[in-house]
């Protein structure tokens, strides 16, 4: 199975010098294009997606995330960094399942 | 709750037996969603380490990614890196961790790293090329780890359900069942004890 990345252009052309393949998405239609693209492709494993993009999608991409089955969908920070108010792993588990750590 | 059951001898053996099995199912599921509580506490920490190391990782190559393409030129890196010789792409693997089954991924690399020509690019494009690879194995480990806690944290809410149903809604009402069913076999016990008497009075004054 194949990585695919979606992310602004600097991501892509990055991802793209260690073979991966991905898509450019700025606005927030081509970032949904690109996601069903992805989750349709039969042949993906991890779909990566930068935080700056999955913000823009994020029902979308937690509705992914949370899911079952394949590809899994991971968030990573982009070339400016990760971004300060993302949610960190103890408010997932609080949302998932009701336990505080 | 009472269940609905005919008050017999033969149907207080036989919620006797279900409660005891109710009550050793419970004693298992009580001790499966401990162990899977263990776990995921372990992979928590895990996966808050491995995130930390990978967003440091990720943006110490963004900026050397960075740095290559100031240096060389946008169009220059553009045109070396449009056509890649090398090809990435995972296996995957199933796994079981206390009966949830999770995927692990091995990733798996073909070809040359390098796809351009070393005279017209920056040597920062190298360094960044190496520091890009290492991390997307990192990355490969923090997915399946992240898609692992949250299988286990369904897991674990379904087997905390179980836990629960049987603890306050199964076994009370096996018990007031049990109850009640035994509270009326000796009422009936009682009554047939009087009825006897009685009729032996009867039968002595004659």
């Amino acid at each position: 199975m194949k990585f695919f990345v979606i992310g602004d252009r600097q991501t892509v052309l990055g991802f793209r010098l260690v073979g991966i393949e991905g898509r450019q998405a700025e606005e927030r239609e081509d970032a949904l294009a690109a996601l069903d693209e992805a989750v349709s492709r039969k042949d993906l494993g991890i779909v990566l997606v930068t935080e700056a993009v999955a913000d823009r999608i994020r029902d979308e991409v937690d509705a992914r995330l949370y899911g079952m089955g394949f590809p899994l969908v991971l968030e990573i920070p982009d070339a400016s960094g990760p971004s300060p108010e993302r949610p960190g792993i103890e408010d997932v588990v609080r949302k998932a399942i009701g336990i505080s750590i | 709750m009472r269940l609905t059951v005919n008050p017999t001898r033969m149907e207080l053996l036989r919620l006797r037996k279900r409660l005891q099995l109710a009550r050793r199912g419970h004693k298992l599921l009580k001790d499966k969603r401990d162990e899977l509580m263990k776990r995921f506490m372990g992979l928590v920490h895990q996966i808050k380490e491995l995130r930390l190391d990978v967003e440091q990782e990720l943006e110490e190559a963004w900026k050397r990614f960075l740095v290559a393409r100031s240096v060389g030129g946008g169009e220059v890196i553009e045109t070396a890196v449009s056509v890649p010789t090398r090809k990435t792409f995972v296996e995957v693997e199933r796994e079981q961790i206390m009966n949830v089954v999770v995927p692990v991924f091995t990733l798996k690399t073909e070809g040359k790293l390098a796809s351009y020509g070393l005279a017209t690019t920056p040597a920062e494009l190298d360094t960044s090329l190496v520091a890009m690879e290492k991390v997307l194995g990192r990355m490969v480990e923090l997915a399946s780890k992240e898609k692992a806690l949250e299988l286990i944290g369904d897991e674990i809410e379904r087997t905390r359900r179980r836990v629960n149903a049987l603890e306050y809604v199964l076994i009370p009402n096996l018990l007031e069942t049990i109850r009640y069913i035994s509270m009326k076999l000796s009422e009936m016990e009682r009554g047939n004890l009087t009825r006897l008497m009685r009729v032996k009075e009867i039968v002595r004054d004659h």
